[in-house]
């Protein structure tokens, strides 16, 4: 009886063994393809970038592994820095909502975002993925020193397409909830980084 | 009833004469004036969906009788008054098309996949209602003002829409009571509530006349008041404690009792009486149920209004009711 | 459902009969009932469907040849535990190539394709049917079933993803204006659209009205 679990347990062992060695590079591509692109969709003119971790209270320190970083440096083609893609989650109407956005030093606003991961009400929450809706995140200015100074939110957001003001985010007819969590996120994020990035600028240029 | 001196079938040999075309004629009584009301505050839009949802959910019974080979039960009058209850319960813009799909799943598997009537486990008229809000959302929170100047003689845009199209609003949608209190934290003068002077479905706005209508059922002894009554006295005092904890966060009893579609979901669908517990207390206990859901889910729910879930659930719930407080049965011994 | 791919060989010999079982007669979904959680929660697009479906029959397949050759070798006592062990082991394969093939069938599938290995479908052919014949006769069986498993979840897909998005493989086939029913996307959909396709097929089945 041993014998038999033993052997099939070797049988098993073999199969999960040559899939993985096989699959394992061709996911860990995919998986790189799919950052750089979510990276070149949010701030355009991307060339290349590199990964940072934070260390301490508001220092960067550059890594290798790409996929547990929630900061990338983005360089143009003269390797000059342009901006940073910042990931950022929270709770959405009814799961994590992973979002990516770019912001840029150079123009100091938000040049876009993308949803990374969502699992919101299909045909009302999953329109936060639609072009509609991302396109209100399409160069908003902040300034870095924005909110240091302000103290207030820097997103808001409106119903009934009422948008007098970049920062201002029409809400989704029906998706109030999930709407509002995106918003809370980005604030939530750009709260936590922008001083950060502001003193960070100058030694990762 | 002709008189006999012997009679050879079973109990109950005395009948009150009440069968189901009485008490549902009595019913349609009791909702006219509400439907005329619906109609004068709407317009020519009120009267188009009514006519759709009854029409819809006539056809539909009559056709499926028809295709199972039954005799049709159309003449009895409660699938009319499924159709009038769905349709006021509808939104006075709602397409006319998804009106008559509303009309058309509230008789089919509301009622008649279950056997039929008095098989039917919920109120037939809000499985349609509850299917269109998850259908189209949207379309279902979007209500015109009433009183608008051309009701009597145009239709809205968004009425007449093209089958299985989405549909186009033509004026600025008018927020209900329960809406402008939820996102705007504004609220109704109770006078308006109660004359129906504010937006909402067709036949929720005005509270005096549902309530006369449910006085003349109760009246006839055609409709069990202890359910009505116990969802009013959980409504009062659940949403009176609240606005005494904290008057700024929750709306008075007055607000919660006559906005939205609590009047008319307590009187008329509440009460359906296949759906609803056979016991007196069970009655309470049910009507207690709704009272409590539905100040849940107006305080605390993601939406502004919950009569309709309420009932869905407690219709699931009453005939566990009626099993929990069965009356042991003189000398039983357990 | 109108596809039967195997009618050509109605008359064939006795393994492949096997075969249609599994599509129509016995088909795992309208039939048996199996498989609920995936048919429920993964079919609200029609590709969506598809992937569930051909996932779910390779690793029924697989099993039901693994199962079907160690059937003389493995005691009574622990079967159940290596059928378990044999499922597990294929659905972890699907799930990295699922990811190799594309991340984002993966992102849209979800924690789905890990739950293959609750599907009582898979378990309940390797104990009822791979364990006890052939190996040729199992892959007819688990090429039937699985074929079955996936025109059943297509044939909620496609209605669903019609209705709730307007659109068929992701291809939009229906006039821009068309207003989509939300609740075709919701679980809540899937229990309708598949109660009406059970429908059918019963009626179907019993070949026209009854008298």
């Amino acid at each position: 009886m041993y014998r038999t679990l033993v052997g099939i347990g070797l049988i098993c062992a073999l199969v999960i063994v040559t899939v993985f060695e096989v699959t394992f590079p061709i996911i860990k591509v995919n998986k790189q393809r799919a950052l750089e692109n979510a990276i070149y969709q949010v701030l355009a003119n991307t060339k290349s970038f590199s990964a940072y971790h934070l260390v301490g209270n508001n220092n960067l320190q550059k890594v290798t592994d790409n996929d547990t970083s929630d900061i990338y440096a983005c360089y143009d083609a003269n390797h000059s820095l342009i901006g940073f893609a910042i990931a950022a989650q929270g709770m959405g109407y009814q799961d994590t909502i992973a979002l990516l956005y770019g912001y840029s030093i150079r123009s100091e606003s938000i040049q876009g975002l993308v949803v990374l991961q969502s699992r919101e009400t299909p045909g009302l929450g999953s329109k936060i993925e639609s072009r509609a809706f991302l396109d209100n995140f399409n160069n908003i200015e902040i300034g870095l020193d924005a909110i240091d100074n302000e103290r207030q939110q820097p997103l808001e957001l409106i119903k009934n397409n009422s948008k007098t003001h970049t920062r201002q985010i029409d809400a989704i007819t029906g998706a109030t909830i999930s709407s509002r969590a995106v918003v809370v996120i980005l604030n939530r994020s750009l709260s936590f980084w922008l001083p950060i990035v502001a003193k960070q600028q100058e030694p990762i240029t | 009833m002709d008189k006999k001196i012997l009679q050879i079938h079973s109990s109950p040999h005395i009948s009150s004469g009440a069968g189901v075309d009485v008490i549902m004629r009595n019913v349609v009584y009791a909702l006219l004036p509400v439907v005329a009301f619906s109609i004068y505050a709407f317009g020519l839009a009120a009267l188009f969906t009514l006519m759709a949802a009854v029409l819809s959910c006539l056809l539909t019974e009559h056709w499926l009788c028809k295709w199972s080979r039954q005799t049709t039960s159309v003449n009895d009058w409660s699938v009319a008054i499924t159709g009038i209850i769905y349709g006021l319960t509808l939104p006075p813009n709602l397409p006319l098309w998804m009106t008559l799909i509303g009309g058309v799943i509230a008789v089919s598997l509301g009622k008649f996949i279950f056997g039929g009537l008095g098989y039917n486990p919920f109120n037939p008229a809000l499985v349609g209602r509850a299917f269109l809000q998850a259908a189209f959302p949207t379309a279902m929170t979007t209500w015109s003002a009433a009183f608008g100047a051309q009701r009597f003689t145009s239709l809205p845009a968004s009425t007449l829409t093209f089958p299985l199209t989405s549909p186009q609003y033509d004026s600025l949608s008018g927020a209900t009571p329960l809406a402008a209190m939820k996102f705007n934290q504004q609220p109704t003068d109770a006078m308006d509530l109660l004359l129906g002077l504010t937006s909402g479905s067709l036949g929720e706005t005005c509270a005096v006349l549902i309530l006369l209508g449910g006085l003349y059922l109760i009246a006839r002894n055609m409709m069990n008041w202890r359910i009505p009554v116990g969802i009013f006295f959980t409504v009062i005092v659940l949403s009176a404690l609240f606005h005494f904890a904290n008057p700024h966060r929750y709306p008075d009893a007055v607000f919660m009792l006559f906005s939205g579609g609590l009047m008319l979901g307590a009187m008329f669908m509440a009460t359906d009486m296949v759906a609803s517990p056979i016991t007196n207390l069970g009655c309470f206990i049910y009507g207690a149920l709704i009272g409590t859901l539905v100040v849940i889910i107006r305080l605390w729910g993601g939406m502004p209004e919950g009569v309709m879930y309420a009932i869905l659930f407690a219709n699931a719930v009453s005939p566990h009711i009626d099993r929990f407080i069965q009356p042991t049965p003189f000398g039983h011994r357990s | 459902m109108s596809t039967k791919p195997g009618e050509i060989i109605v008359t064939g010999p006795k393994d492949t009969d096997e075969f249609i079982k599994g599509v129509w007669a016995q088909n795992p979904v309208f039939v048996q009932v199996l498989g609920m959680c995936p048919t429920l929660a993964v079919t609200n697009t029609a590709s969506n469907a598809l992937v569930m479906g051909l996932a779910t029959a390779f690793v029924l397949l697989m099993s039901n040849v693994l199962v079907s050759s160690l059937r003389h070798a493995v005691p009574k006592q622990v079967r159940i535990a290596s059928y378990v062990a044999i499922i597990a082991t294929f659905v972890t394969a699907v799930d990295y190539i699922i990811q190799a093939v594309s991340l984002e069938v993966h992102k849209s599938l979800g924690a789905y394709v890990s739950l293959i290995v609750v599907n009582c479908l898979i378990l309940g052919r390797a104990e009822a049917f791979a364990s006890k014949n052939n190996l040729k006769r199992s892959i007819y069986d688990a090429l039937g079933m699985g074929v079955g498993f996936t025109l059943a979840l297509l044939c909620l897909g496609v209605v669903r993803e019609l209705l709730g998005n307007g659109t068929f493989f992701n291809l939009s086939v229906l006039p821009g204006n068309f207003q989509p029913w939300v609740i075709m996307l919701l679980p809540g959909g899937a229990f309708f659209v598949l109660a009406l396709w059970m429908l059918l097929i019963n009626r179907l089945k019993q070949g026209g009205p009854r008298d």
